[in-house]
C-alpha cells in the first residue's frame, strides 16, 4: 500500500494506546516521511487503528466506522484491549474483541505498545524499512519462558492478573502458554517464578498478523502416577517441591525415599482411604523425627 | 428557534468517545448534555474478583495518563487495609514518579491545546520535547504509560543513581519547554482569555477538583491538604490562578510544571537510604479511604476488605467525574466555535469516568445516565 492515511477509533480504552498513537506523531519516529498521515474523519482515512476493549456500547460504532474507511480497508489492533479484551477479559461490559467483529490485517501486542512498536507496524503496511528501535536495559517488554528451566508449577498462571497464561494437560503432556495478546507486561510471572524461568523480553513486540503467532511455550512430558499410572504431573515439579522441602526442614531428608514416593499419587488416588491413612503415618513418623532433634 | 447538534460519541473534536447533545441558536450555545459509557470497562467489578496484588495492574489501566496516581492511591488504601508502611525511600520514589507523570500529562495537554487551537507546528514540537521525558519514564520503570512501579508496601523497582542523574538531565531540558509553553500561552492569550467561564462560586457549586478549580481561584490541592507518600518533606507553591478561564486553566498547568520539577529535585537531593518495600501480611475486615492529587485533581478511592485477599468492594472517584459536572455552566452563553477549546480546557479523562451504565432489572435494558439527570 503507498501512502497511508490512518483514522484511530477508541472502542474502550483506558486512552494509554491513544497518547502512544499520538506519540508515534512525534519527529523521531518519521512517519510523515514514510507516507503516513492522520485523518480526522473515517471517510478520509484507508487505514484503521482499533485501541481499546470493544464494549456493549462502541461494537456497533466501530463496525459503522469500518464501512466508513476506504478500502481496501487496513486494519490494525494496536494493543492487548483490541487485540483480545486485555486485563478487561472477563469484565460484564466488554464485547467481544476486535477481530470477532470486523476483519484485522496486524495487531500490534502490548499495554500499551511503544510509538516505536506502532511506527515499525504502519511502516510495515506502507513497505518501508522499519526502524528496529532498540529497548533500553529493563525493558518490560513480553515474558520468554525457558522450557528447560520451566517445571511447570503454574505460579505463573496464579498470578497473573490478566489471565495470560494458561497451564493445560492434554496428551500427557502439559502445557505452559503465554498469549502475548492478553499480556500487560507487569513481570508479575517474571517475579512468580520459582525457577526464574520467566523472564520478560528486553525488545519492543513486534506486530504480527494472527493471534497463534503471539504466544510462548513450554511443553513438558508429565509423569505417571505410581498407583494408577495416569499421567500427571511433570517430573520436574516434584523434584523441585521435594527439594525446597528438604531445604527448609533438613530433618526430613531422612525420610525423603517416603516423602517422594506419596509425592508421586495423583489427585484421584491421594483421596482414597488407605493413601489417607499412609499419609497420616507419614506426617506422624516426620513430626516424630523433627521433635527428637 | 434553538436547534440540537449531536456531536460525538466520535469527532474530531474529541479526543475519546463521548456524546454532546448542544442546543444552539445561531451560533450561540443554550444548553448542553452529555452522555458518557463509550469506554466503559467494568472495573470497580472487575476489581472484586482479582487479588489485592493483581489489583494494582488493574487500577493502572484505568487511565493511561494518570496511571500512576490510581496504582498509588489503590496501594495507599490497601496498605492501610494491611496495616503496613511503605519505607522512606519508596515513598520518595513514589513521589518522584508522581511527579514524572504529572509533567508527562501536563505536557500532553499543552500539546493537545495547541493542536486544538490548529498550531500543528508548536503540536509537533511539543511530542518531541516530551519524548525524552517519555524515554526517562520508561528507563526508570521499563514502560512509557503503565509504570507497574508500585507495590503494596512499597515500589518494585528502585532508583539508582545513573537514573537520578539522568532525570537531573531531563529536567534542565524540560525548563526549556516550560519557558516555550508560557511564551506560546502569552500569543494565544487573546483567543483564549474571556471564553469557557466558571467563576469561584460556579467552581465551588458543581465541585470541581484540580488545576480546573485552581484556575476559579480556590487554592486546594491534596498534596497539602492532606498530604501523602513524601508531599509533607517538600516545599512547593500551588498555583493560583483568578481568571476563571480557559486561559487561566492553560497558566494553572504550564506553571505547575516548574512546581514538579522542584519537587522531583528536592526528592532526589534529599533521597533516603534503605529499603524499598515492606513484607505485606494479611488484610484486616475493614474499610479505608484514600486520596491523591492526580494530574486532573483529586482522586479518591474505598475499598472495604472481608479478610481474604480480593476485596469485597472497590470504589472510586476520579477528578474528571467531577470536572464533566461544570461542562454546562462553562459552555452556556458561547459560541459553538469556542466548544472545543473550552472542553480542551477541563483535561477532561473520559476513560477514568465512564463508569455508570443503568441496566433496567424488568427488561435486561441498559441505558447510560446523562450527568444532568443526576443532579
Amino acid at each position: 500500500m503507498k501512502g497511508l492515511m490512518v483514522y484511530r477509533v477508541n472502542v474502550g480504552s483506558c486512552n494509554g494506546c491513544d497518547i502512544e498513537v499520538l506519540s508515534a506523531l512525534a519527529s523521531r519516529f518519521e512517519l510523515a516521511d514514510m507516507g503516513v498521515g492522520v485523518a480526522s474523519e473515517p471517510g478520509e482515512a484507508n487505514a484503521l487503528l482499533v485501541v481499546g476493549a470493544v464494549n456493549a456500547k462502541t461494537a456497533e460504532h466501530l463496525k459503522q466506522v469500518y464501512q466508513k474507511i476506504k478500502p481496501p480497508r487496513m486494519v490494525v489492533a494496536v494493543g492487548a484491549c483490541a487485540f483480545s479484551s486485555g486485563a478487561f477479559s472477563g469484565s460484564y461490559s466488554v464485547a467481544n474483541p476486535t477481530d470477532e467483529l470486523i476483519p484485522v490485517n496486524a495487531y500490534v501486542p502490548g499495554c500499551p505498545p511503544s510509538p516505536h512498536a506502532i511506527a515499525d507496524a504502519l511502516a510495515g503496511a506502507v513497505r518501508a524499512k522499519p526502524r528496529g528501535w532498540r529497548a533500553p536495559e529493563d525493558f518490560r517488554g513480553v515474558p520468554e519462558v525457558d522450557a528447560e528451566e520451566c517445571t511447570g508449577c503454574g505460579a505463573c498462571a496464579q498470578v497473573c492478573p490478566a489471565g495470560a497464561i494458561e497451564v493445560l494437560d492434554e496428551g500427557g503432556k502439559r502445557k505452559v502458554r503465554f498469549e502475548y495478546a492478553k499480556c500487560i507486561s507487569c513481570a508479575f510471572c517474571e517475579e512468580a517464578c520459582p525457577e526464574d524461568a520467566v523472564k520478560l523480553a528486553v525488545r519492543y513486540p513486534l506486530a504480527v498478523k494472527s493471534k497463534g503467532e503471539a504466544v510462548d511455550e513450554a511443553e513438558l512430558a508429565l509423569a505417571k502416577c505410581a498407583s494408577c499410572g495416569t499421567p500427571f504431573v511433570p517430573p520436574g515439579q516434584l523434584t523441585s517441591a521435594a527439594k525446597r522441602i528438604m531445604e527448609g526442614v533438613p530433618e526430613y531428608v531422612e525420610s525423603r525415599y517416603a516423602i517422594e514416593r506419596s509425592m508421586m499419587l495423583c489427585l484421584n488416588c491421594r483421596s482414597r482411604l488407605e493413601s489417607i491413612k499412609g499419609a497420616k503415618g507419614l506426617l506422624l513418623d516426620l513430626s516424630g523425627a523433627v521433635q527428637a532433634r | 428557534m434553538p436547534e440540537t447538534i449531536v456531536i460525538g460519541p466520535y469527532h474530531p473534536a474529541l479526543l475519546e468517545p463521548e456524546l454532546y447533545e448542544v442546543v444552539v441558536e445561531g451560533k450561540k450555545i443554550v444548553d448542553v448534555s452529555v452522555e458518557q459509557g463509550y469506554t466503559h470497562r467494568g472495573i470497580e467489578n472487575l476489581l472484586s474478583t482479582k487479588t489485592y496484588r493483581q489489583g494494582v495492574f488493574i487500577c493502572e489501566r484505568i487511565c493511561g495518563l494518570c496511571s500512576h496516581a490510581h496504582s498509588c492511591c489503590y496501594c495507599q488504601v490497601v496498605e492501610k487495609i494491611f496495616d503496613i508502611e511503605p519505607p522512606k525511600r519508596a515513598r520518595y520514589i513514589r513521589t518522584a514518579i508522581f511527579e514524572l507523570d504529572r509533567l508527562q500529562s501536563h505536557y500532553m495537554w499543552s500539546a493537545l491545546l495547541f493542536h486544538t487551537l490548529r498550531d500543528e507546528k508548536l503540536f509537533i514540537k511539543l511530542l518531541d520535547a516530551r519524548e525524552p521525558l517519555m524515554d526517562l519514564i520508561e528507563l526508570i520503570c521499563g514502560n512509557r504509560v503503565h509504570y507497574s512501579i508500585n507495590a503494596i508496601g512499597g515500589v518494585r523497582r528502585d532508583l539508582t543513581p545513573a537514573a537520578a542523574e539522568r532525570v537531573r538531565q531531563v529536567l534542565g531540558q524540560l525548563e526549556v519547554t516550560s519557558g516555550d509553553i508560557l511564551r506560546a500561552l502569552e500569543s494565544h492569550a487573546p483567543r483564549l482569555s474571556g471564553i469557557g467561564a466558571l467563576s469561584r462560586e460556579g467552581a465551588a457549586a458543581a465541585g470541581v477538583v484540580g488545576p480546573v478549580l485552581r484556575a476559579s481561584g480556590v487554592e486546594s490541592d491534596i498534596r497539602k491538604d492532606d498530604p501523602y507518600a513524601a508531599y509533607e518533606e517538600v516545599d512547593f507553591e500551588v498555583k493560583v490562578e483568578g481568571g476563571c478561564d480557559v486561559y487561566a486553566r492553560a497558566l494553572v498547568r504550564a506553571r505547575e510544571t516548574y512546581e514538579s520539577m522542584n519537587i522531583i529535585r528536592q526528592l532526589l537531593d534529599n533521597l533516603p537510604a534503605g529499603e524499598i518495600g515492606v513484607e505485606v501480611g494479611e488484610p484486616h475486615v475493614g474499610e479505608g479511604i484514600s486520596r491523591v492529587e492526580a494530574p486532573r485533581g483529586e482522586l479518591i478511592y474505598y475499598v472495604k476488605s472481608n479478610g481474604t485477599n480480593i476485596p469485597e468492594r472497590v470504589k472510586l472517584r476520579p477528578p474528571t467525574y467531577m470536572n464533566e459536572h461544570a461542562v454546562a455552566e462553562m459552555l452556556r452563553g458561547e459560541q459553538l466555535d469556542d466548544l472545543p477549546l473550552i472542553l480542551e480546557s477541563l483535561d477532561r479523562c473520559i476513560s477514568c469516568t465512564n463508569r455508570l451504565a443503568v441496566v433496567d432489572a424488568r427488561t435486561g435494558r441498559k441505558r447510560s445516565v446523562r450527568l444532568v439527570d443526576l443532579g
